[in-house]
């Protein structure tokens, strides 16, 4: 969905509210934010329900309300799990809230795989943010391991409305 | 990287100039995505003649800008990224993007060498030459060497996004 932006008529000079529309999609859509664990994350990770991976969150700024924009994340990990047949799930944890991004099958056991996945998420409000990688075991069974051998990226931009 | 209007000194903009501006940032805020975290219901393919359709309502994006190279015409940013297993070591995956039926564009292949293994590919596409209006949307799964079944279950997971890129 494209942000809404005033329409200009010939010959109108554009008023205060409609720059101020424009200025608002302008800094909406340059505000990104990164963060990259390359060999810095660590997690142990045992159960079925999220838990965090090590090493650093994201803090990020949301400009717009959350009827004003939405967030788009794209996030990845690489770890191992203990056995075979491992149901791994990657997400991020903001304002409280678990949201999933990738799930795969690590099938062999004790070999590092990587999993990345997109999503929008909607009705954040402005402020202040802090983005937390999480990983679980979708069946329980056995240990996911992050180590210095591993990735672990959260990207976020701010779609306006 | 998009033209825009060059403003002289003193120059008040005209309301097209004003209106050039606010088409491209209307097509550079445009992004939809899709996410699915377990793939049901399951998705087998065994042909190589057949596209499957990942996501199984369209997502709809309209494109503002025309099909021209120049001003007034813009492009698709495309990421996609996928898992999945084959049932044959040696199989090759294709995953694309598709605008109509009879248009796809390829944005990710793996050759999965070891069989029955979860995998997960991944690619960026920018996709040129497609008109303004209405597209409804849907990542699609081949089996490019046609040999075994490639599979996408509950056990995997499929996500993409697309956003306008303004000339």
């Amino acid at each position: 969905m494209a942000a809404s932006l005033p329409a200009l008529l010939a010959g109108q000079n554009p008023n205060a509210a409609q720059l101020a529309a424009i200025l608002t999609a302008l800094k909406a859509i340059t505000n990104w934010g990164v963060l990259c664990l390359n060999g810095t994350a660590s997690a142990t990770i045992t159960g079925s329900s999220y838990n965090n991976i090590n090493g650093g969150t994201l803090t990020w700024t949301k400009n717009g309300s959350a009827a004003g924009s939405d967030v788009l994340v794209i996030g990845g990990m690489s770890g191992y799990g203990s056995v075979s047949t491992f149901p791994t799930l990657f997400g991020v944890n903001v304002a409280s809230t678990d949201y999933d991004l990738a799930y795969v099958y690590l099938n062999p056991g004790s070999a590092h795989c990587s999993l990345m996945g997109t999503r929008v998420l909607t009705g954040l409000g402005a402020g202040s943010l802090t983005f937390t990688p999480r990983a679980k075991i979708s069946n329980g069974v056995g240990t996911l391991t992050v180590d210095s051998n591993d990735t672990v990226t959260i990207v976020v931009a701010e779609l306006p409305k | 990287m998009a033209t825009l209007p060059s403003f002289p000194q003193r120059h008040s903009p005209t309301a097209s100039e004003f209106a050039e501006l606010t088409d491209k940032l209307r097509q550079s805020t445009n992004f939809v995505s899709s996410s699915q975290v377990g793939i049901t219901p399951t998705i087998s393919a065994t042909t190589g003649a057949t596209y499957y359709n990942i996501n199984q309502s369209p997502v709809t994006f309209t494109k503002y800008g025309n099909s021209s190279t120049g001003v007034g015409g813009s492009d698709v940013f495309i990421l996609v990224m996928a898992s999945f297993y084959v049932s044959v070591a040696g199989t090759s995956v294709d995953l694309a993007l598709k605008f109509t039926s009879t248009q796809q564009e390829f944005v990710a292949g793996l050759y999965v060498n070891v069989a029955n293994t979860s995998h997960q590919a991944f690619g960026i596409w920018v996709a040129t030459g497609y008109p303004a209006g209405t597209y409804q949307l849907y990542m699609t799964l081949l089996n490019a060497s046609a040999t075994g079944t490639v599979t996408m279950d509950n056990g995997n997971s499929a996500s993409w996004f697309v956003m306008e890129v303004p000339h």
